[in-house]
């Protein structure tokens, strides 16, 4: 297996890095490569001219109240300052993927990982005898073939749905200047295009925490056969401010699925149930059975639809039993 | 007086660990030749189809394309196959090509890059046929077969009908009768390095391969038929492998490839699949419906087995009709059975060909029986233990099916594996979700029958000594990471009462090895270590007539020393080192030379399909699984395993516990995450070591490897087979387990957590109803 040729740019700064987006038309950004390159090994939508985002010092600032896009998995795993003002997310660091991927991989990669698929992550030779799909070669979609379809490849990092917990905002950069957005507002329901609002030439540059982050418990819980190596089948992340202190009535709450859809998903209606109420196993129940029935696994990913839809009730409903202080 | 320290039995590290982990070993990928080229192939892209034409012209644009091989060509369409009753595959298509992802033709280019461009180039044109995916539709009538020595107009390859004594009279006589039907999904080995091969035209006419292969002398015979050349012009080469497990124990298609690419360009070509091509060419475990009724008596005897398997051959022959027969044979041990019957079909099918992996043939059976057993023990309120124990077999006696039984340490096991892991604490005593559960097995060591009609010896070893003193041993017994070079040292040492890192090996070379018939069906440590002991035996008495020519006393009284030495048995004072010894021998002679061969002995009964199962000796094993159940999500965690295996004798106990540990991790992919996955149109859907579900480090449990020594009769220095029977029994354990912990019996394997969950749903469900009525 080997990486096509391509040509690759190593930027020190910002403006280099647009005036090298500018220059080339088709190019891709690279993070830790740990996806991008896996995914030009099979030739799946290979561009010509990388650009390298490992010598820009924004992206590599010091973690805490920001986090910077351009830092490890390994690094948000073992930072001090966010086991004590998120701890979910270092947490969650800790279950992607496998320690030798962690050291590489960076946030925003993770947050930028590309949408999975059984009809899309093969080789080409795979794909060359099956016409392929609507994300690589071909123009249907293999798993729901609808003219005219939008890709239905599933969403599959951990860190979104964490980070969507404790409110996270995206800052992105581009020619035009720095723009904020709110992470659970930055993905569109499309396994191609993937981003609402991304603008020739932007990258992330850091993910900032609301003022208020600490005072949220997130717990967030993952579907996977092993107990490492593998992406999430399904994830949820729960979210909860206490009114008076932790196992309170709950004041504000956030359920986010991963896993579920081709983006990261913020469930609103699910997590206004949680508002002043106390949380209990019945209720637990309650919201996990709405979210299994809320939920579409497409059948594209190692585990059935049936099984994950199934599992959404477990996942949510455990990862809120796990909000309470006694757990 | 000073004596030999023997190393049997100690725990030392394997001669070749040090030159692997520091990386300097040498694998195929690391060989390079000048002038070399490197090979892609093409592959199909339909699950049967005739291949009409292939044509190179675009790829030939690529910057260094040197050539295209295609079906039609010299060679292409030669048989061959390990078996040389189901020799059916073809380097390239003849004309039809047999499933989704078949090697249809190949490309040599100057660069590995250029090779993958110009393969992608090749343009195929074919006329599809109607493809074969599932066993069942197997078994019908076709127009299309896969081959033509299929059975009756159908894709039926092997069908094996045996039957032993009274089993309706069994079965009608019985108090208890238990089994069911059970499903495997088929597995792949899952080695660590990928299949390769560099074919080199040597400038004399002759043509030497170098391979990851665990059969360098089936390899030789298939690639002199192939090549058509006489085969002393052809030399087979095995470098350091990583790993077989059955995987690489056939003659391969891309070899045959590789051979004649170079051939036609008189260039090195060099081949290496990537990881999606290993799953391609598999050869792995058997897809296998297994139906198994077994029958006792009120007191637990066993009265009975019937047993029918279906297994799902995949596109050729490959080990399939030994796997036929194994399916039932091998469920003959290590219960005492009065009668028995089993019928087995295998069938052809347009998907990668399954053959042999590790535990071969036994394995899917084991957990049929061994599920079966565990059921009928709860009906007679008999523990598990017991139930096993009091129908075991005892040594010196012969089976249904005449295979010999000689040492057996199968109750040791028992007794030894129900002590360690606390069993009677536990079983139907823990929470629930907690669960014990006890798997047992029996395997051969060493198929006593060639699989080639021949006299030669099975394993033959030479020695060569020569001025330096080291002591090198030539083979073709291979290699694959089970450390049989190193227990081809320890032989000769323990013999000759030398040092084991005196000893080097070379077994690796058709050209200056005696002939050994591979690493397959468990029978290296037996039949190579036997002959190994033979030679440095030789070597010994040679040394002995030296000491006798230098001190004038009688050679048979020297004995081996310590620290190298032979003594006198007579007289302490007479020591001679090694090395005085050795120039003696040599003075006059030139390098001291031995050769030592084994060959089984003749067994077994007349009937049909009688050489199936026979062995000099066998292995046994009782294996006890403790998990945990999540009967929400269907998630199982292993917690311990104890893992008894009588090895007849532990000669180094590393290897043989690493061998142990090693099964046990590769049984448990099969219990409950490893399957091969396909669409309907039949590509294989995952083939990755991402969506093959290898168990990995974190869900490896605690193992506990208890040793059993029976100290066999015939094996080198007691020893018998340690790596393939310790494979089956985890599965059943498991399985066991799990239905202690949550009272649900899978059917199907592997037991993933949607399966589990699935159970618990229906059995809940058949309690509501049950709970519903009056
Ligand atoms: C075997 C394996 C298992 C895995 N398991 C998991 C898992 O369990 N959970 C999980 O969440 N992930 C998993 N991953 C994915 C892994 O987390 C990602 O590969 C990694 O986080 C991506 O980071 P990277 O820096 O290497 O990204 P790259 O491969 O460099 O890039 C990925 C994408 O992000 C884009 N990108 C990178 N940085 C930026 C930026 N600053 N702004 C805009 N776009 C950017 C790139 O252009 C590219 O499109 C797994 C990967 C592998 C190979």
């Amino acid at each position: 297996m080997r990486v096509p040729d391509l040509q690759l740019h190593r930027p020190t700064s910002l403006d280099e890095v647009f005036a090298a987006t500018q220059r080339h038309g088709e190019y891709d950004l690279l993070g830790g490569g740990t996806d991008l390159l896996c995914n030009y090994k099979w030739r799946l939508n290979v561009r010509p001219q990388v650009i390298s985002l490992r010598h820009l010092p924004e992206l590599r600032e010091e973690l805490g109240g920001a986090l910077a896009a351009g830092r490890t998995l390994y690094e948000v795993e073992h930072c001090s300052i966010l086991q004590e003002l998120c701890p979910e997310v270092p947490r969650a660091a800790s279950k992607i993927a496998t320690p030798l991927i962690r050291r590489s991989a960076t946030l925003g990669g993770n947050l930028h990982l590309d949408t999975r698929c059984w009809h899309f992550n093969q080789t080409a030779e795979w794909r060359m005898a099956h016409d392929s799909c609507l994300k690589a070669e071909a123009d249907q979609c293999r798993v729901q073939p609808v003219p005219g379809d939008v890709c239905v490849a599933t969403y599959s990092g951990d860190l979104a749905p964490v980070l969507m917990g404790y409110g996270a905002i995206a800052v992105v950069a581009g020619p035009e200047g720095e723009r904020s957005v709110a992470l659970k507002d930055y993905f569109a329901l499309d396994g191609i295009r993937r981003f609402a609002d991304r603008r020739s030439g932007e990258l992330m540059v850091r993910l900032d925490l609301p003022q208020d982050a600490s005072e949220w418990t997130v717990r967030y819980e993952k579907l996977r056969l092993r107990a490492t190596f593998d992406f999430p089948e399904g994830g949820v992340a729960v979210a909860v401010r206490w009114t008076d202190g932790p196992g309170s009535e709950v004041a504000a709450a956030r359920i986010a699925t991963t896993a579920y859809d081709s983006i990261p998903r913020l469930h609103e209606d699910l997590a206004a149930r949680l508002v002043g109420r106390c949380i209990e196993e019945e209720l637990a129940e309650e919201l996990g059975a709405s979210l299994r029935d809320q939920v579409r696994p497409m059948k594209n990913t190692s585990m059935s639809p049936a099984y994950r839809k199934k599992m959404a009730r477990v996942l949510c409903k455990r990862a809120i039993l796990a909000c309470l202080p006694s757990s | 007086m000073s004596r030999y320290t023997s190393t049997v039995g100690s725990r030392f590290p394997l001669i070749d660990s040090m030159e692997k982990s520091s990386g300097q070993g040498v694998y195929i990928e690391d060989m390079r030749f000048s002038g070399m080229l490197y090979a892609r192939l093409v592959r199909s892209t339909e699950a049967f189809a005739r291949i009409d034409e292939v044509d190179f012209s675009q790829a030939a644009e690529i910057e260094g394309f040197v050539a295209g091989l295609a079906p039609g060509e010299a060679g292409t369409s030669n048989t061959f196959g390990v078996l040389p009753i189901s020799e059916d595959e073809t380097p390239l298509p003849a004309p039809n090509s047999l499933y989704s992802g078949a090697i249809v033709a190949a490309v040599a280019c100057e660069t590995e890059v250029g090779a993958r461009e110009a393969a992608l180039r090749v343009q195929v044109r074919s006329e599809k046929l109607p493809a074969t995916l599932r066993p069942k539709d197997a078994l019908r009538e076709t127009d299309h077969p896969i081959h033509s020595n299929a059975l009756a107009g159908t894709n039926l390859h092997k069908a094996v009908d045996q039957e032993f004594g009274d089993v309706d009279g069994a079965f009608e006589g019985a108090s208890v009768v238990t089994g069911g039907e059970f499903v495997f999904d088929g597995i792949n080995h899952g080695f660590t390095e990928p299949i390769g091969c560099i074919a080199v035209p040597e400038s004399n006419g002759r043509l030497s391969l170098y391979s990851a292969t665990q059969v360098p002398h089936y390899l030789h015979r298939a690639l002199a038929k192939v090549l058509e050349m006489p085969i002393h012009k052809i030399r087979v080469y095995k470098p350091l492998v990583g790993g077989g497990f059955g995987g690489k124990s056939d003659p391969f298609p891309h070899e045959m490839v590789a051979a004649l690419l170079a051939r036609k360009t008189g260039r090195p070509v060099k081949l290496i699949f990537d990881r999606d091509e290993v799953f391609l060419n598999n050869h792995g475990r058997h897809p296998t419906e297994y139906k198994i009724q077994v029958a006792a008596d009120q007191e637990g005897r066993l009265l009975g087995l019937d047993a029918h398997s279906r297994i799902d051959g995949g596109a050729w022959g490959s080990f399939g009709v030994v796997t036929t027969y194994y399916n039932g044979v091998l469920s003959q041990g290590p219960y005492r059975l009065p009668s028995f019957r089993y019928s087995g079909r295998r069938v052809y099918t347009n998907k990668p060909a399954s053959g042999a992996m590790r535990g071969h043939g036994a394995v899917n059976a084991r957990y049929a029986l061994e599920t079966a057993l565990d059921e009928m023990a709860e009906r007679l309120k008999l523990d598990p233990f017991d139930l096993r124990a009091q129908n075991a077999l005892p040594p010196n006696t012969t089976t249904l099916n005449h295979l010999r039984i000689t040492s057996t340490g199968f109750l040791e096991c028992l007794e030894r594996a129900r002590e360690r892991s606390g069993w009677d604490q536990k079983f139907r005593k823990m929470p629930f979700g907690r669960g014990i559960g006890l798997g047992c097995g029996f395997y051969i060591s060493g198929s006593a029958l060639p699989i080639h009609r021949t006299r030669t010896p099975q394993s033959t070893v030479h020695i060569k000594i020569d001025v330096d003193g080291g002591v090198t041993i030539h083979s073709l017994a291979a290699d694959i990471g089970q450390g049989s070079d190193t227990m081809l040292a320890q032989c000769v040492a323990e013999a000759m009462g030398v040092r084991i890192d005196r000893c080097r090996v070379m077994a690796k070379d058709t050209d200056t090895a005696p002939i050994d018939l591979g690493s397959y069906s468990s029978r290296v440590t037996f039949m190579a270590g036997n002959a190994a002991l033979r030679t440095g035996e030789a070597v010994f008495r040679k040394m002995q007539r030296a000491c006798a020519r230098l001190t004038g006393r009688s050679a048979e009284g020297f004995v081996k020393g310590a620290d190298e030495t032979y003594v006198h048995l007579d007289d302490d004072g007479v020591v001679i080192p090694f090395m005085d010894a050795l120039r003696e021998a040599l003075a006059d002679n030139g390098a001291l030379i031995a050769k030592g061969a084994y060959i089984a002995p003749k067994l077994g009964g007349a009937f049909k399909g009688s050489g199936a199962g026979l062995s000099p000796s066998y292995s046994y094993q009782a294996f006890v699984a403790e998990v945990e159940v999540d009967p929400e999500t269907g998630f199982v965690r292993v917690e311990k395993i104890w893992a008894a295996h009588d090895c007849g004798k532990a000669l180094n106990r590393l290897a043989v516990e690493g061998q142990l540990e090693g099964s046990v991790h590769m049984g448990m992919g099969q219990a409950l995450t490893e399957q091969m996955l396909y669409l309907n149109n039949g590509q294989l859907r995952n083939g990755s070591f991402l969506d093959y579900k290898i168990p990995s480090p974190v869900d490896t449990p605690e193992i506990e490897a208890i040793v059993v020594e029976s100290n066999d009769p015939e094996g080198p220095l007691g020893a018998k087979e340690c790596g393939e029977g310790a494979l089956a029994p985890i599965i059943p354990a498991i399985g066991n387990a799990i239905y202690d912990a949550v009272g649900v019996r899978l059917h199907e394997v592997p037991m993933t957590p949607e399966r589990i969950l699935k159970a618990l749903e229906r059995k809940r469900k058949i309690q509501e109803k049950a709970g519903a009525r009056p």
